[in-house]
């Protein structure tokens, strides 16, 4: 027999009779390092035991007829399963825990549940990667985390309609973070809409209710997702909120937003400063920003080869290839620049010749028809104003605001 | 673009470790520790972290011989 397991039983009985949701939560943290201790324990003293039945057997008399009496022996026996390094059957334990466990949720009037809900969301995703991980070694089909997907789903609707009481409502967004990090590693996307549409929703608690690291996490999955929709004043605005509201002291977070932060800022006409990219070790962008202050394509399409493979993990290189438009609006303006210290008089009328040599003159060699495709292709999208005279081989610059802002550029493909 | 991807995949086993780990995700905020992440971001001066003004009027001196470089290096055109 093991203590350490009758009072790990002892202290969950208690924790439901006494309504201590950040102790339960505790209790049912797959993590906790003392927990998993005792179970291990009471495994040694009894190899051939069988912990749901022990669990439901103890329980019996204190728990009978509550969803509890089905979740612990559930939970125990996930425990027991993980700490036999079998993850597949850790979650089908854990699995079986989650229905009992909505049934209490929304029995729940005191919304006490909260906390834990937390921990269940939190522990039915971590053994659903492990499951998955241990079937992609095995050769076997890995679907947890899919099956995960519709485990989540059903405590978001139970959150959501907080049954009893409002309160219970401020479980939905820890949730649906959750429901993200599953679907964006399933590559699943589209299904963060529903999600999105019900955070906005009217029935939904005011955004600032939610804990602070709870919104962070939101507004950095929404602004990436934002970024895939290619509406990149939404990714500048929820990464930015992810940016700055994000606890200094979480500084791999903060890196994290700061890294897609960063390429829609610059998309959007903003370069972070030589100091955010050191503080935040993000020196892969150093030579990006350097070839937008020059106009130097060429140093941009190194930097972007280098750093393909990369670039393309992280999601950020189709991203990233967009600042081209912006790097030939660099170059191409300081040709205009400098051909108007050279013949003031015909300032406006930039022969394409001259943008044609400062390309040649970083190595990237034309033909003039391409030369001339590239600057009509600027004008179309609004980064210069004006037109092109094929005749001439001469660009055309308008009077006014011939280099409007880049944050008024058209950066999506029609 | 889904050629450079493919052949970015199969190039992939020689390249270093990415910054952004394997798997993307944002971490959790300490679940045991609820103070991490969930107070109010920082509110201390900040360095300047943005430059807005960099697309300026200056031409720069180095682009200048950088460009006559280039074209005393061309056959007369």
């Amino acid at each position: 027999m093991s203590r350490a397991f009758n009072d790990y039983l002892v202290a969950l009985s208690s924790a439901v009779a006494r309504q201590d949701g950040a102790q339960l939560k505790e209790l049912l943290n797959i993590n906790n390092s003392a927990v998993l201790q005792a179970v291990s324990e009471r495994a040694r003293s009894q190899p051939s035991w069988n912990p749901a039945a022990t669990v439901r057997q103890q329980l019996r008399q204190s728990l009978s007829g509550t969803p509890w009496e089905e979740l612990f022996p559930a939970h125990v026996a996930a425990l027991s399963a993980l700490l036999e390094r079998k993850a597949g059957e850790a979650y089908t334990h854990i699995v079986a825990s989650v229905q009992p466990f909505i049934k209490a949720f929304r029995e729940d009037t005191d919304a006490w549940l909260i906390a834990p809900m937390y921990v269940m969301v939190h522990n039915v995703r971590l053994l659903a990667c492990q499951a998955d991980d241990e079937a992609t070694r095995l050769g076997r089909k890995s679907d947890a985390l899919e099956n995960c997907g519709t485990q989540l789903q059903k405590c978001f609707s139970a959150a959501v309609q907080g049954a009893g009481n409002k309160q219970k409502k401020l479980a939905t967004l820890e949730i649906i973070i959750t429901l993200f990090k599953v679907y964006f590693r399933l590559n699943t996307l589209r299904l963060c809409k529903n999600l999105i549409n019900a955070v906005n929703s009217r029935q939904f608690l005011p955004f600032e209710e939610f804990p602070a690291s709870q919104r962070v996490t939101y507004k950095y999955y929404t602004g990436r997702l934002a970024i895939f929709d290619e509406n990149y004043d939404l990714a500048a605005r929820d990464l930015s909120y992810a940016f700055e509201h994000c606890h200094r002291s979480a500084a791999t977070n903060k890196a994290r937003c700061a890294y897609y932060l960063i390429p829609v800022k610059m998309l959007l006409g903003e370069l972070p400063q030589q100091a955010m990219l050191d503080k935040f070790g993000l020196h892969d962008y150093s030579p990006i920003v350097k070839a937008m202050k020059e106009g130097s394509v060429e140093g941009l399409d190194r930097c972007l080869q280098e750093h393909q493979i990369r670039f393309i993990q992280a999601g950020t290189y189709l991203l990233l290839e967009k600042l081209k438009n912006s790097v030939y609006r660099r170059l191409f303006r300081r040709v205009a620049l400098l051909h108007k210290e050279q013949e003031p008089a015909k300032a406006a009328q930039v022969p394409l010749v001259k943008f044609q040599v400062a390309l040649a003159s970083q190595g990237v060699e034309m033909e003039m028809d391409e030369v001339e495709c590239i600057v009509a292709n600027m004008i179309y999208r609004k980064f210069v104003k004006g037109y092109v005279s094929h005749q001439h081989r001469v660009a055309v610059l308008s009077k006014a605001d011939p280099f409007p802002p880049l944050s008024t550029v058209t950066l999506t493909d029609p | 673009m889904v050629d450079k991807a493919a052949e970015a995949k199969k190039k992939a086993p020689e390249v270093e470790a990415p910054v952004v780990e394997e798997e993307d995700l944002f971490e959790d905020f300490a679940l045991e520790d609820e103070s991490v992440g969930v107070q109010e971001g920082e509110k201390e001066p900040e360095l300047p972290l943005w430059e807005a003004d960099w697309d300026d009027e200056d031409v720069g001196r180095d682009f200048v011989e950088q460009l006559k470089s280039e074209i005393s290096r061309r056959p007369s055109k």
